[in-house]
């Protein structure tokens, strides 16, 4: 009798945990859909950024110096004057030099030459739909992490819910109908590939949910600064200041740069060896840049 | 990368996801050793792996070798399933799945419709503010703001996850919203007597 109490509670518990596990799915299977296309897209958005713009110039060895002289070179067009910019020395995956200010970004040549306007619609809007989903950014950031919420939860519920879920791990039956089929291929591809599915969905989750939780603590203890939540996490921006001040070393900042890329060493050791086979006229990188790189590498 | 720490780690896997399929598939007076036996050779592949090719690169590689093997396997045994699938088809009978009816029962969306709601605004505002709860609690124990900001972040999703699958397994709609009053009943009074 209580065997037969218990197997009752566990049926019924079983078709609780499938029904949840189905309620899940219904409410946010589009949308998930949505995000791991987009995701998988977004994989390879640095090669798509170099197909949308094929003309941008690559693979080019950049100075310290040249670096400072594109950067003067964009803020010196810059209009309105930027609070924030970046330059994005090559890397493999991305061969490119860019100079992003707060409303723009720009390619430079070897020289430090601006030579173009960035401008990659099509990745941005991968990019942007995985992040966001084209909502306003908070909230989008807000929904994605919701919907890694309910993956995990789905991944969880769906453990629960088959009672032979690690016993017929290995079984995959064709005889019976159709839909005993289907739910094979669904139980099978879930528990294998679910190491990937609950670090994607945990990881979305984490970030997606961030600003929101961010959101709540500035509410309580920082009358609604969000920066200064991130502050001690990420560090703080310097207080505003409008007066003019000189721009900062930016080929001594980009100069240590050369020794810790370690893609770009591989293109670094190649000039180097080209220079010692030229012995002549010096490459874009000057005399204590390159013996550097010769003694590192 | 290193090869053979790599190449072990390989073996390791292989062994570990055989050893899984022989203990799941009929249950043995040695099946909690062999189930023992075969994660502890998953997990020794997969930390050789890291030795080989750095824990980030290589337990990614480890983890996909996981699957990768366990896929083989599974389509070999589809395979076989599948040329044999017009003799079982008179034997094998149908399995808890197939009993399900293809027919929703009356009010099932709705039913969905209001676990879904209880599951993700309203248990996703719980756990924001059992979240809190912890972080406020974590600043008075004197916990570094970084660590505990870090802490916050992590635990909302999953307190949320936990509330979610609690909500939609036990889909009896008072429960839940009982649950979910006791859940934040604490939160907010802890709250509201820290500010």
């Amino acid at each position: 009798m209580p065997g037969q109490i218990e197997g009752k509670a566990s049926r019924k518990f079983v078709e609780r945990a499938l029904s949840g596990h189905s309620s899940l799915g219904l409410a946010t299977a589009a949308f998930l859909y949505l995000l791991i296309v987009s995701g998988i897209i977004s994989v390879l958005n640095h090669e798509l950024q170099r197909w949308e713009q094929p003309g941008a110039p690559e693979l080019v060895p950049i100075s310290p110096q040249a670096a400072e002289r594109a950067a003067i070179s964009t803020l010196a067009i810059q209009q309105p004057p930027t609070s924030h910019f970046f330059i994005q020395l090559p890397t493999d995956d991305l061969p490119r030099v860019v100079l992003t200010t707060d409303t723009r970004a720009v390619f430079a040549d070897g020289s430090g030459t601006i030579v173009a306007e960035e401008s990659h619609p099509w990745t941005q809007f991968v990019l942007d739909l995985h992040y966001y989903l084209h909502l306003p950014e908070k909230i989008g950031l807000t929904v994605v992490g919701m919907l890694g919420v309910m993956l995990l939860g789905s991944l969880i519920s769906g453990f629960l819910a088959p009672p032979s879920i690690f016993r017929d791990a290995f079984a995959f039956r064709f005889s019976g109908s159709a839909r005993l089929a289907q739910a094979d291929l669904h139980n099978r591809l879930s528990v294998w590939t679910s190491p990937l599915h609950i670090s994607i969905a945990l990881t979305g989750a984490i970030l997606g949910l961030a600003s929101m939780t961010a959101f709540t603590i500035a509410t309580l203890d920082h009358a609604g600064n969000t920066e200064a939540v991130f502050a001690p996490v990420f560090g703080e921006e310097p207080e505003k200041n409008d007066e003019a001040a000189p721009l900062a070393g930016i080929a001594r900042a980009a100069d240590p740069y050369a020794s810790r890329a370690s893609g770009y060493c591989d293109q670094l050791r190649d000039h180097a060896r080209t220079e010692d086979k030229r012995a002549a006229s010096p490459g874009p990188w000057d005399t204590s840049a390159s013996s550097r790189f010769r003694r590192i590498l | 990368m290193e090869t053979l720490p790599a190449f072990l780690g390989t073996i390791g896997i292989a062994l570990g996801i055989g050893l899984l399929r022989v203990s799941w598939r009929r249950k043995t007076r040695l099946h909690s050793l062999i189930t023992m036996a075969a994660w502890m050779c998953i997990f020794g592949g997969i930390f050789l792996w890291g030795q080989a090719g750095g824990v980030d690169w290589g337990v990614a590689i480890a983890t996909i070798l996981f699957i990768c093997v366990a896929m083989l396997l599974l389509v070999f045994n589809a395979g076989t399933a599948f040329v044999n699938r017009e003799d079982k088809r008179k034997t094998v009978g149908s399995t808890d799945q197939s009993k399900v009816s293809d027919e929703a029962p009356p009010g099932m969306y709705a039913k969905h419709l209001s676990t879904f709601f209880l599951a993700a605004p309203i248990g996703g505002s719980v756990a924001i503010i059992l979240t809190l709860s912890v972080f406020e609690l974590l600043q008075s124990l004197g916990v570094e703001t970084a660590n505990s900001t870090v802490t916050t972040f992590f635990l909302a999703p999953l307190l949320w996850t936990a509330i979610a699958t609690w909500i939609v397994i036990d889909n009896a709609s008072m429960r839940n919203v009982t649950l979910l009053f006791c859940c934040a009943a604490p939160g907010v009074l802890h709250l509201g007597w820290v500010k």
